[in-house]
């Protein structure tokens, strides 16, 4: 029968040693938790730079399903984003991969393709000899102003090319014969864009969102404006 | 009437009209090598066009926000982030959203809303600068582009049945001499009943022409409808921040 010092004092080593030492699922929770709070601040600090700048810009909230036109951390439109996928370049079924980490930058320099044109015209003053009345002009409205697009392009400097899509479900259908001439010019416009803008072109983030807001989006996005996408706080 | 024997004939007709016609209809299958050639360039079209582009997956699929942590904690660019900088940096954004109403103008779909925090209180059409040019023919030659200003705003004060004092670009405009008397330039009624001022002589007022609501008409100044115009005037105090894209 052994001795009870005999006992006593590994017991003893391995309670000294279970409180001295955290345990390895502590520490790799303790681990995750500092992860997720550097990579929560990181993006916080982005908000916090657009927020800082002096240009509007457009932040893509994933968690929430919206697109936000904002400026100096005010929302000043939100759209909601019924579908959002990420596109990467391919050349005869070869892919290229996305550019890394490019949900994590700011995006800078955003543009609109198609340019928006907005003709500037000039006011005639009236010849105060002339005593006829003038004839009054109703200026047009802003959608008879600046026609839009269903899909139009922002391309940012870097690569980025944000693709914004506008869903019509109200509207009458085209035919077969629509649909494949919408669906021809996409492609034929995605292959000349990795033929020849594979510079600019790295990738694209079509958001689809509802056919009326792409529409007052495209009138009214300033530019040049700055993009980033913001995930929401990683489970710590 | 010319009469030909058959001698005559024969020697004045060319010889090759004299040969037979003869219709040679050959069917003849496609060989081998265009039997290939066709198909393979067909594939390799409609190969080209449709694996030449882009390549799409949802979004979720193309990034996973929790996925090896670790490596992108390394890459954070501050280490030292914690719980406090945290705390900085959502104290620091909430600092910058307006505490209360605010209001939204954009200037080119000509709408203006009064928003209270996430929520809209009022959407309201509204008319924005014109984006005219007006060129002074003579005198100083001045010019001047009839835009609302982007940016950040306040309101600065706000008034009860405001008084225009004309500018020089409305006597321009009209084709009419500037006044050297302060008194010739003063208009009343044609502001409406309120007018918020936001600075640099731009305004939210009102208007003699509300059919033109909606579309870009002004001088620069945002117009509103009456009972639209009523609301804001009431709901948005001196101080209230207004944004204009």
């Amino acid at each position: 029968m052994p001795s009870t010092g005999r006992l006593v004092l590994p017991l003893a080593v391995a309670l000294l040693c279970a409180c001295g030492s955290p345990s390895p699922s502590k520490t790799t929770s303790g681990t995750a938790t500092e992860a997720s709070d550097r990579i929560a601040a990181a993006r916080l600090g982005r908000l916090l730079e657009l927020a800082e700048g002096k240009e509007f810009y457009l932040v893509y909230e994933p968690g929430s399903s919206h697109v936000r036109l904002m400026y100096q951390g005010v929302t000043l439109q939100e759209f909601a984003v019924e579908q959002a996928s990420v596109g990467v370049r391919r050349l005869l079924y070869i892919e290229h991969g996305a550019p890394k980490r490019w949900e994590d930058r700011i995006w800078d320099d955003g543009k609109l393709d198609p340019e928006r044109k907005v003709e500037r015209r000039e006011i005639i003053p009236p010849d105060p000899a002339d005593s006829e009345p003038e004839e009054v002009v109703i200026p047009p409205t802003p959608e008879e102003a600046i026609p839009s697009p269903d899909r139009f392009l922002v391309r940012f400097a870097g690569g980025l090319v944000v693709e914004i899509v506008g869903d019509f479900d109200d509207r009458a259908d085209d035919g077969l014969l629509g649909w494949s001439f919408d669906r021809l010019s996409a492609l034929v416009d995605e292959a000349s864009s990795v033929l020849f803008r594979a510079e600019t072109d790295e990738m694209r983030l079509r958001l689809v969102i509802d056919g009326q807001a792409a529409h007052r989006l495209y009138r009214s996005l300033p530019e040049p404006c700055r993009f980033a996408v913001h995930l929401s706080a990683p489970a710590g | 009437m010319t009469m030909y024997d058959s001698d005559d004939l024969e020697s004045n007709v060319h010889p090759l009209a004299m040969q037979p016609v003869r219709t040679v209809v050959r069917f003849r299958l496609p060989s081998l090598r265009w039997a290939l050639v066709f198909p393979v360039a067909a594939l390799l079209a409609a190969g080209f066009l449709t694996g030449t582009g882009y390549r799409y997956r949802p979004f979720a699929v193309m990034v996973s926000p929790n996925e090896d942590l670790s490596e992108q904690a390394a890459t954070t660019t501050d280490a030292r982030a914690s719980r406090g900088e945290l705390r900085r940096l959502t104290a620091s954004l909430s600092q910058r959203v307006p505490r209360g109403r605010y209001i939204v103008i954009d200037r080119t779909n000509n709408k203006l809303y009064l928003r209270q925090d996430d929520k809209v209180v009022l959407e309201a059409s509204c008319s924005a600068g014109s984006g005219l040019v007006l060129r002074e023919e003579s005198g100083k030659k001045r010019s001047w582009i009839f835009d609302t200003p982007r940016g950040r705003y306040r309101v600065l004060s706000k008034t009860k049945n405001p008084v225009w004092r004309k500018p020089d670009w409305a006597f321009v405009e009209e084709g009419q001499p500037i006044p050297n008397n302060p008194a010739d330039r003063i208009e009343y009624g044609t502001l409406g009943e309120f007018a918020l001022h936001f600075g640099d002589g731009y305004m939210i007022h009102g208007t003699l022409y509300e059919r033109l609501l909606g579309r870009n008409v002004s001088h620069g100044c945002v117009r509103l409808g009456r009972d639209d115009l009523r609301v804001v005037y009431d709901r948005a105090p001196v101080g209230t921040p207004i944004y204009v894209y």
